[in-house]
């Protein structure tokens, strides 16, 4: 599987920047961006069934952006490429911090997306998404974003536009 | 490949060499032993601190190691691959997360490090040839997973071998 061949660079590149866009998405809340990756009768399965990836990704913003701050941090990833279609899979360590009675609670998801991608007119996106579970850890959140050292660090992740990537800041 | 501009070279022999990373990774969490086996070169060596030999006797020991927790998840982030001719040297962050079943409930453990790995184009094909494992930081805590697998219908849970999604995945089913 994945053999990496020397007329495959640009896909593999062009691949992996769909795979990285997807997570911008995600965590900016950018809407345009996390659309941006999907063939428009893509379809996406996250364990709750098949649906359309784009009626998926209209969903799931504002469900994200009630969430305090999330990161999808993604690793490895192995790509077949066939011509004009790629199979792959990528490992994503998702960090999600959200409200509870009792104050700010991390669920942090270790899964992967099993991916099918198509080219078409020179454009590599996603056609088909099913995402895996493999592990999860649950708790009230840690985080402690003040004192003299983490005081100094006030460049801080937001949601679209108010992140740094859109404001320059 | 002899009339390759040296820049795309250079690129191929780092992209392999970053997916025998992740192939590795996936031969591990999914306990595929071939998987495993097929990224070492067959003279090539290991050194786990805890196993020290050769790789062909790290697949068998790291197996049973792993039957003895219920999943992991090795993810790879920053790899620093320096290629010179037929060899290369790699230094691939790794995050690894174990589940483990404990006699007052199960752990989850976290352990990080960084892979050094040595790699060797031979006939044309890059494989590792020495695997030294670093560890960095770790944390243990009570595992707090609260999916209910069983009755989950629906979603897809990772498994060890074949019965996890990824192999009817790459096979185009």
């Amino acid at each position: 599987m994945s053999m990496v061949r020397p007329d495959e660079v640009a896909d593999r590149l062009a691949i992996m920047d769909v795979l990285n866009r997807y997570a911008r998405g995600i965590d900016r809340c950018d809407l345009e961006v996390l659309r941006s990756v999907w063939w428009p009768e893509a379809k996406a399965d996250y364990g709750t069934g098949e649906i359309d990836a784009l009626v998926w990704s209209d969903g799931v913003v504002p469900a994200l952006a009630a969430m305090r701050r999330t990161q999808h941090f993604l690793g490895n990833m192995l790509i077949d490429i066939d011509g004009m279609s790629a199979t792959a899979e990528t490992y994503c360590r998702a960090y999600h911090e959200v409200d509870s009675p009792d104050g700010p609670y991390d669920m942090q998801v270790g899964g992967r997306y099993l991916d099918r991608l198509e080219k078409r007119d020179g454009d590599w996106r996603l056609a088909h998404r099913r995402y895996v579970l493999d592990w999860s850890r649950n708790g009230l959140s840690t985080a402690q974003w003040d004192g003299p050292l983490y005081g100094t660090l006030t460049r801080r992740g937001q949601r679209m536009p108010d992140d740094p990537l859109y404001t320059g800041d | 490949m002899a009339d390759l501009d040296p820049r795309v070279a250079l690129l191929l022999d780092k992209m392999a060499c970053t997916e025998l990373v992740h192939r590795l990774a996936r031969g591990i969490d999914r306990c595929d032993a071939d998987l495993v086996r097929a990224v070492f070169h067959p003279d090539a060596t290991d050194d786990h601190g805890m196993y020290q030999g050769t790789a062909a006797d790290f697949v068998p020991w790291v197996m049973e190691v792993l039957a003895g927790m219920r999943r992991t998840q090795h993810v790879i982030g920053n790899v620093l691959v320096e290629v010179d001719g037929d060899k290369a040297k790699g230094e691939a962050y790794f995050i690894a997360h174990h589940h483990i079943p404990g006699e007052s409930g199960d752990n989850f453990m976290v352990a990080a490090g960084r892979y050094l790995d040595r790699f060797e184009k031979r006939d044309g094909e890059w494989k590792i040839s020495h695997r030294h494992a670093v560890y960095d930081w770790s944390t243990v805590a009570g595992s707090t997973d609260m999916w209910d697998r069983a009755n989950m219908p629906g979603y897809a849970f990772g498994e060890r071998g074949h019965a996890d999604p990824s192999y009817n995945h790459f096979a185009g089913a």
